[in-house]
């Protein structure tokens, strides 16, 4: 049954370790609002470890000017990604 | 499917608001049902009728209620939230002998019997917060 | 009518912010709807399980108060991450409230068991 998380802090907060930790096989992690910023070095290292499918969402990368710095592993979506995500996983998980 | 939103900051405050927006608008245009939008705590701003957008900022209340009116969705802020802030309808202003009533009407003032429904009665629940 | 488990995670210390309460009240309202509800400490919401706390202090309400009052509701799944008390140098054995303290994998299961998670 998976679970789409969502992160919008900064990963220099308190929330990115939290939700790494409760991660389960098969779950989603989306970045967004200030969270984009995991999608780059030196964060994303950590996201590679989690073992699941990570996603940012572009318009907060594009908004921050840090689109040519997200990392291959970490597919973009748009809004309509980020439904089809919350649509395809059973619950979406807000970390905040 | 069905969706419902729980938003927990205010459109001044945080990002928040202006992505549970975006994403509204996506599992619309994607066809699916938008059901309820919650406003809770801090997100109870977004239903005060006095707050005024700068010139060249957007009318985050009325595409709000642009999206309710084609929608269905109700628009709800939390009652206790709401009042404890100064977000009143006229119904909690009469009560509490406040001079105005300033909850724009797209947005209804109920309990979290509300969220409650939501939770119980929508396919995905999401929440925007910070 | 129709019963959907909530899991309501407790992240932030108390009083600082209006989150952590705002976070019992669903809990309550949840539990009036007879909705299945548990709760999770975990991160600096661990805080919120301090057994001598007096805000009045502070001019707030209390909390902890709160915490002992989920039980009249049939509120009483409460749960710590114990990861997050032993970075704070926190016992689970000194709490206000009884809550079962999870390792790691025991909170990911938690999570996993509950149709919805909503974090405070």
């Amino acid at each position: 049954m998976p679970v789409l998380h969502t992160l919008n802090q900064s990963p220099s907060g308190d929330a990115l370790p939290g939700c790494l930790r409760c991660l389960g096989p098969g779950d989603k992690l989306l970045l967004l609002e200030d969270a984009v910023y995991a999608a780059c070095d030196p964060y994303v290292a950590t996201l590679r470890d989690a073992g699941v499918d990570c996603y940012v969402l572009e318009a907060d990368a594009d908004a921050r000017g840090i689109r040519e710095r997200l990392d291959a592993s970490i597919t973009p979506v748009d809004y309509g990604g980020f439904v089809e995500l919350a649509a395809a996983c059973n619950s979406v998980q807000s970390w905040y | 499917m069905r969706f419902s939103i729980l938003v927990l900051n205010s459109p001044t405050a945080a990002q928040a608001g202006d992505s549970a927006w975006a994403f509204a608008q996506a599992a619309v245009a994607a066809g699916h049902e938008l059901y309820r939008v919650f406003f809770y705590d801090e997100g109870v701003a977004h239903g005060n009728m006095l707050a005024t957008p700068a010139q060249d900022d957007v009318d985050r209340q009325a595409r709000w209620a642009g999206l309710a009116r084609e929608q269905g969705t109700d628009l709800v802020l939390c009652i206790a939230s709401a009042v404890k802030r100064g977000v009143l309808d006229s119904g909690e202003a009469e009560r509490h002998e406040k001079p105005a009533a300033n909850a724009h009407p797209a947005f209804e003032l109920s309990g979290l019997g509300q969220l409650v429904d939501a939770h119980i009665n929508s396919d995905r629940l999401v929440t925007f917060g910070r | 009518m129709a019963a959907r488990s909530l899991l309501l995670v407790f992240r932030r210390a108390p009083y600082g912010r209006s989150l952590s309460r705002a976070g019992y009240d669903v809990a309550l309202a949840a539990a009036a709807f007879e909705q299945p509800v548990s709760l999770l400490f975990m991160d600096d919401g661990v805080w919120q399980l301090m057994p001598e706390q007096r805000p009045e202090a502070i001019g707030a309400r209390s909390i902890a108060r709160t915490l002992e009052s989920l039980p009249l509701y049939d509120i009483d799944r409460l749960y710590v991450d114990s990861e997050s008390l032993a970075q704070r140098a926190l016992a689970a054995g000194n709490l206000v409230e009884a809550a079962t303290p999870l390792d790691t994998a025991g909170v990911r299961e938690l999570m996993a068991g509950h149709d919805q998670v909503l974090v405070f």
